[in-house]
């Protein structure tokens, strides 16, 4: 109807000419011209676009973004007028999916479709179902920090960047699992590795990469990351992001709803690969003996997934297993050779013998090491001036239950030491076996260690637990035992699998502070007590010591309250807001969310007031981060309160919007 | 305190064993008594020579609680022996015929008499869990023996079952331990090593007839260090008993300490508190429950738990000496530290004081006048085997009596994290049902749901048994019998019993012997009432073993026929819940609770029957909660295939495979 003329050419009708730019944003895009009145609707502008580009392809995608009102045209009933836009609109004909390249919590880059006109929230939850992590509410997107863009330039151009972006998933349904990993990752050999790099932990990072990445050094650092986040109520388009940018995913708020290692191998992964670079970048401090543990588990959990040991989450069905436990029976009732072997090990009690040199540290002696004929029985050591005496009295004879073991080792010095310390009702003896060689060692070792847990050589874990020992005494000879004594950056990182540098699993101010030969024995103390730990386990373990943290899941912005004359700054965690002094990094303050009566703000002045029970008002005006920002964190941690385990993975979108969305969004 | 060293029962005979449960079962047998009283006497000797020695020492009110357990304890063990005799006969049993129509001759030959029938059938119900099969009456005539090899297989695979078990039983270690009352008297205890300490907890309760509140608490005292603390329930009692050293003066007290759960009766002291503002203090009190149990979810409830945030300056006794030593000291999960000299206290300066791994802790009394502490608010730190003064042993001490329970709390929940919790819902779920009893006496206590312990224990000793499933079941068993008991509880009092007389115990609970504390794990708290809970509780144990073992599952028994078939009812199970009068239907939890597990589908029609009396019996099959190991149990062929299929199916596998 629009485009009628006259005889002379003019238009006798209201209609006027609209032209729409096709592609993204782009000052050359090829353009269009059409016929249009303000009754027109978004839908049949559309259709004409189509038909005038006579390109034959799948337009479904496409939608006209509105540049100067930074707004998706998507109401497809809606008219022009409705919209107001007149013929100086400049309109782009866009895809509404654009490529990005996520930087995950492992900082492996990822690129993939996202929505670009959704909000993102709705796209995290896309992104999220994409990558199969359930829980996207807990996760946001970040800009990538100005500095680093250019370093990925300068020096890893030639990084692997994982692609999923051709991968379409079937809208409203569930993935399905498909040889262990969701139906869509299985396609082709490239998702597959995809899918492994989402669902297994990265190998340590070279140490030197490691002093080279920014760390923060003070409070005031921690709050720049903060500043980054992205408006969940508003789309990528509309916050400036442009396709092929690159953003971070990240756990934005630290309330892990139903961690499941079962169904959730990429979120425990991911979670457990934010915690661990939080840890090794310093964005949260923990004490020596902290990251001695945190050293421990990233090397038993890197040494776990690079065997493949892997935990296969849809591994053997319960079936099969009922009918193995069936079959067994089985042979036991026929044959009745596994209660034999029961008796057998009942009856038969392993045991250690030999010579070992024995130092007892006494107050006013001077003896060394004096050889011994000990024996070592259940949880028992007992030692003998000679084998011949061995039937008689021993000299002494210590029970290891509950005993400290700490191993005293030099491998280039060929020192292999055991340090007890036994507790008595005296108190603590202490007692040091020398062992003559490796092999020795660790059958001892792994006795000792067996027994002060109260367990005995005929344990199951013992054979692991000696094989667990002779690869850390290799790993200390090929680590920072051997020729890396003086320098401070052992062999690079391709020294095999096995032989780790310690100073990949320890943040750098422990590098500066420990040499790698006196680090790796503390690791390996550690790690006598995560040894019997499977690959999820020792992550969740991971996240847990990580979660109880004093500092744990603290984010800080600058802020100014109302009254005062400095800056100071807020912790958010989600229970509680804090107030910090900002030189000193003492809490000043702290309210509880559930306390939290409303709060408000207001865009104008920046400003933030928040009223708890009892006529508790506090205000503040945002310095570090956007007022949305804060505003958005408190409204999140509200929304994250409300959820229950009855309702499952269901979201209430429309809440999360409401407690988090600005004035613009309604 | 004595020690007991491991002990072995002696082999009683059929009735003597049968006898003697009866009689602890605390039911009047009104026909022929003339058995009982010998029997009893005869367990006695046998249980007092072995003692003797080691008992020589004690009271004699002592000497009767304690002789009270050791009866219990033997006739348990002679109910193993039992089975074993009755091995022999019970083997051809195994039928293929899938249906039995009757329960013919259920009550073996040799159990003619009425008493006789009863104390088999006692026997039968508490067995111990490693051969459920055993147990289960079996029709006797055996159409169609399954083959003959598989029945001597099976024979033998029963035998080394049996041996294994009791090698597992001569081992399991006891002691008697002598626990003082609050009113200076005391009570000797028989403890044995699986126990927990919320087991003799429950013990005690059942003997001192206390209120059973959670702030119960057994407590260890340390005259020669001046140390004490509270035991957490999830302790092993007797692994904690073992430290002393044989000539000590340390002393076990049963009392209530306040302390014990005050985390969780107002976690806002110890989350909240922000240096005792007063402010603070004040909004403190009035924190309501709702916010109070909000709190304490997201402390104890998250992927971690969250220790309470706690710095201050403490003294330290320092190591040898008798000066102490002012120090910043902060909690964190994963141990003390103290700020050294010259530095800040974020956490990269920290120095690590004590980790809690190796060490429990303790309250130091009068500390001011033996060390010279600052206050007499002080704590101890030390492994728990240190018996005597060393360097080893931490002293601090706090400022006031808030800080101390706060550190000693804090400490408390970063060295236990969720258990401390779990404990104290365990505790409560204990006092709640306490106060409910009255009106049904002690009978319900049903233990919670058995904790990861008892798994083990099932795991392990299952020989021939597929050790899951018999679990599993049981576990569900309990928490049935815990659900129906929490129906009745809420349906209007039974009977004529008076719910206002306290704790009054049923007759035989004081008269007769308490039972023996169930075999099969520690964390079975068999406390609840002296009869009947081990009864029903190992009677669960083997009824789900009967699938795997027991070819033709038998189908649910025609109700009339124990009235033909079986001996007459037993006089005793009739009384046994002496408050109860006729079970009415709503009540028949209430049988459940008293003599017989809750009719797990398949097995109803087996053990239980004889002893029941007419009106159960049409209660009987309730809907059977859904269990996975026997889908189609009330079927008789039908159910019976589905039942055993995962047999079958290893058979054929097996099968295939050979071939």
């Amino acid at each position: 109807m629009a485009g009628m003329k006259t005889a002379t050419g003019d238009y006798i009708d209201s209609s006027w000419e609209l032209r729409v730019f096709i592609g993204e944003e782009d000052p050359e895009a090829e353009s269009l011209t059409l016929r249009v009145t303000g009754e027109s609707h978004i839908g049949g502008v559309l259709l004409k676009i189509v038909e005038e580009i006579k390109r034959k392809q799948d337009w479904s995608d496409h939608a006209i973004w509105w540049e100067q009102k930074r707004q998706w045209l998507l109401q497809t009933h809606w008219t022009l007028d409705k919209y107001g836009i007149l013929a100086d609109a400049r309109l782009f004909f866009g895809p509404q999916h654009r490529p990005v390249i996520l930087r995950l919590p492992n900082r492996r880059a990822l690129r993939l479709r996202a929505s670009f006109s959704q909000p993102l929230f709705q796209a995290m939850v896309a992104i999220c179902r994409l990558l199969s992590i359930r829980h996207p509410e807990e996760m946001s997107l970040l800009r990538a920090p100005e500095k680093e863009k250019k370093k990925k330039k300068e020096k890893e151009p030639e990084e692997e960047v994982y692609d999923l972006s051709k991968v379409v998933l079937v809208g409203g349904v569930a993935p399905a699992s498909f040889r262990g990993m969701p139906a869509h990752f299985s396609d082709s050999a490239q998702t597959e590795a995809c899918y492994h790099m989402l669902s297994r932990p990265q190998p340590p990072p070279d140490p030197l990469l490691l002093q080279r990445l920014p760390r923060p050094s003070s409070l005031l650092d921690k709050t720049q990351l903060h500043s980054r986040w992205l408006d969940s109520s508003r789309c990528l388009m509309q916050q400036g992001i442009k396709a092929g940018d690159t953003l971070w995913l990240r756990f934005k708020y630290y309330s892990f709803f139903d961690l499941d290692p079962k169904t959730d191998p990429v979120r425990l992964t991911q979670l457990y690969e934010q915690a661990r670079w939080d840890l090794l970048l310093e964005e949260i401090d923990c004490t020596e003996e902290e990251m001695m543990v945190f050293a421990a588990l990233q090397y038993h959990i890197n040494k776990l997934s690079q065997s493949g040991e892997v935990d296969e989450p849809a591994g053997t069905d319960a079936g099969l297993d009922d009918l193995d436990a069936a079959l067994s029976n089985l042979e036991v009732k026929l044959e009745g050779s596994a209660p034999t072997d029961v008796l057998d090990s009942l009856t038969t009690i392993p045991e250690l013998k030999d010579h070992l040199r024995i130092f007892r540290p006494r107050k006013l002696t001077l003896k060394g090491y004096r050889q011994h004929w000990v024996v070592f029985k259940e949880t028992t050591l007992s030692y003998y001036k000679s084998q011949d005496e061995a039937p008689a009295e021993p000299i002494q004879q210590l029970n290891l239950k509950g005993c400290e073991v700490v191993p005293d080792v030099n491998v280039s010095g060929q020192k292999f030491c055991i340090k007890l310390l036994v507790p008595s009702p005296e108190g603590m003896s202490e007692i040091y076996l020398r062992c003559q060689d490796e092999q020795q060692y660790a059958r001892w070792m792994a006795g000792c260690r067996l027994a002060s847990k109260g367990r005995t050589m005929a344990d199951s874990s013992y054979s692991s637990e000696v094989q667990a020992i002779l690869a850390f005494l290799s790993l200390q000879r090929t680590g920072g035992g051997g020729s890396g004594g003086s320098g401070n950056h052992p062999q690079g990182p391709d020294a095999s699998a096995e032989a780790l540098n310690p100073y990949g699993l320890v943040a750098p101010r422990f590098q500066r502070k420990f040499k790698a030969k006196q680090l790796t024995p503390r690791i390996l103390e550690a790690h006598q007590n995560v040894a019997q730990l499977s690959l999820s386990e020792a992550q969740l373990r991971f996240i847990q010591a990580w979660q109880s943290l004093p500092d744990f899941g603290i984010s800080y912005v600058v802020v100014r309250f109302k009254g005062s004359r400095k800056d100071e700054i807020l912790g958010i965690a989600n229970n509680r807001l804090i107030r910090i002094d900002l030189s000193v990094g003492d809490v000043v303050k702290t309210w509880r969310f559930s306390n939290m009566r409303q709060w408000n703000v207001n865009w104008d002045i920046r400003q933030v007031a928040i009223e708890f029970d009892e006529h508790i008002n506090v205000a503040f005006s945002c310095v570090s981060a956007g007022c949305r920002i804060v505003h958005e964190y408190i409204g999140g941690y509200i929304f994250l309160s409300t959820r229950e385990r009855a309702r499952g993975e269901e979201l209430d979108e429309d809440l999360f919007l409401q407690l988090t969305g600005g004035h613009e969004a309604f | 305190m004595i020690n007991l060293p491991c002990k072995n029962v002696s082999i009683l005979n059929n009735f003597g064993a049968g006898d003697l449960f009866s009689q602890s079962l605390g039911v009047d047998i009104l026909p022929p008594p003339e058995p009982k009283p010998p029997r009893a006497e005869f367990n006695y000797t046998v249980g007092f020579k072995d003692l003797n020695e080691s008992l020589n020492a004690l009271e004699d009110q002592d000497l009767d609680a304690l002789m009270a357990d050791l009866v219990a304890d033997i006739s348990e063990a002679e109910q193993r022996t039992i089975q074993a005799q009755k091995e022999s006969p019970q083997k051809q049993p195994y039928s293929a015929s899938p249906y039995v129509p009757s329960f013919h001759g259920t009550a073996s030959p040799g159990y003619g008499t009425n008493v006789a029938a009863t104390s088999q059938f006692d026997d039968d119900l508490p067995p111990p869990p490693a051969d459920p099969v055993l147990d289960l009456p079996l029709p006797p005539p055996p159409p169609e023996p399954i083959s003959q090899e598989e029945e001597e297989a099976q024979a033998k695979a029963d035998k080394i079952k049996l041996a294994l078990e009791k090698l597992k039983e001569a081992k399991v270690k006891k002691l008697v331990v002598k626990i003082h009352m609050n009113d200076n008297s005391s009570k000797s205890l028989m403890v044995d090593e699986r126990q927990l300490a919320r087991d003799v907890l429950d013990n005690l309760f059942e003997k001192t007839h206390c209120d059973c509140n959670v702030d119960w608490c057994l407590y260890e005292i340390y005259p020669e260090l001046q140390i004490e603390r509270f035991f957490e329930d999830h302790e092993n009692v007797v692994e904690i008993l073992s430290d002393w050293t044989r000539d000590t003066e340390n002393k076990l007290l049963f009392l209530e300490k306040e302390e014990k759960y005050a985390v969780f009766k107002n976690p806002q002291n110890f989350y909240l508190d922000n240096k005792g503002k007063k402010e603070n203090k004040e909004t403190n009190e009035k924190m309501n429950a709702k916010n109070k149990e909000s709190l304490l979810e997201e402390s104890f409830c998250g992927t971690s738990i969250i220790v309470p945030e706690l710095e201050g300056a403490l003294y330290l006794k320092e190591d040898g000496k008798k000066s102490w030593k002012r120090r910043y000291f902060l909690l964190r999960a994963s141990g003390i530290y103290y700020v050294p000299k010259g530095k800040t206290k974020t956490s990269r300066d920290l120095a690590c004081f004590i980790q809690f791994e190796n060490v429990n802790i303790y309250y130091g009394i009068q500390c001011k006048m033996k060390y010279k502490a600052p206050t007499d608010y002080c704590f101890v730190l030390k492994h728990p085997q240190i018996q005597k003064e060393s360097q080893y042993i931490k002293y601090l001490c706090c400022d006031d009596a808030r800080a101390l329970s706060q550190w000693v709390t804090g400490i408390r929940i970063a060295k236990y994290g969720k258990m401390l919790y779990d404990n104290y819902q365990r505790a409560m779920a204990r006092a709640g049902l306490a106060s409910r009893w009255t009106n049904l006496g002690t009978v319900n206590a049903v233990p919670p749901a058995p904790p990861s312990t008892g798994v083990k224990t099932g795991t392990t000793q299952a020989n021939g048994q597929i050790p899951q499933a018999t679990q599993s079941v049981n576990t569900a068993l309990g928490e049935d019998r815990r659900h129906l008991e929490t129906t009745k509880d809420k349906k209007p009092g039974l009977g004529s019993h008076d719910p206002g007389a306290p704790r009054a115990q049923p007759p035989p609970k004081s008269s007769l012997p308490p039972p023996p504390p169930p075999v099969r794990r520690s964390s079975d708290v068999g406390g609840g009432s002296p009869g009947t809970p081990p009864k029903a509780k190992s009677a669960a144990a083997s009824f789900p073993a009967q699938p795997d073992d027991l070819l033709p599952p038998p189908p649910p028994p025609p109700p009339p026929l124990e009235d033909d078939e079986l001996p007459p009812p037993p006089p005793d199970f009739n009384d046994a819940p002496p408050d109860f009068v006729p079970p009415p239907p709503p009540s028949f939890a209430g049988d459940l609770g008293f003599s017989l597990p809750p009719p797990p589908p398949p097995p109803p029609a087996l053990a239980p029957e004889p002893a029941r009396t007419p009106p159960v019996v049409v209660k009987r099959p309730p809907p059977p909660p859904k269990r996975q190991e026997n889908p189609g149990l009330p079927g008789g062929a039908g159910g019976e295939q589905d039942f055993m299929s995962d047999l079958m199916k290893a058979l054929q596998k097996k099968r295939g495979n050979m071939s």
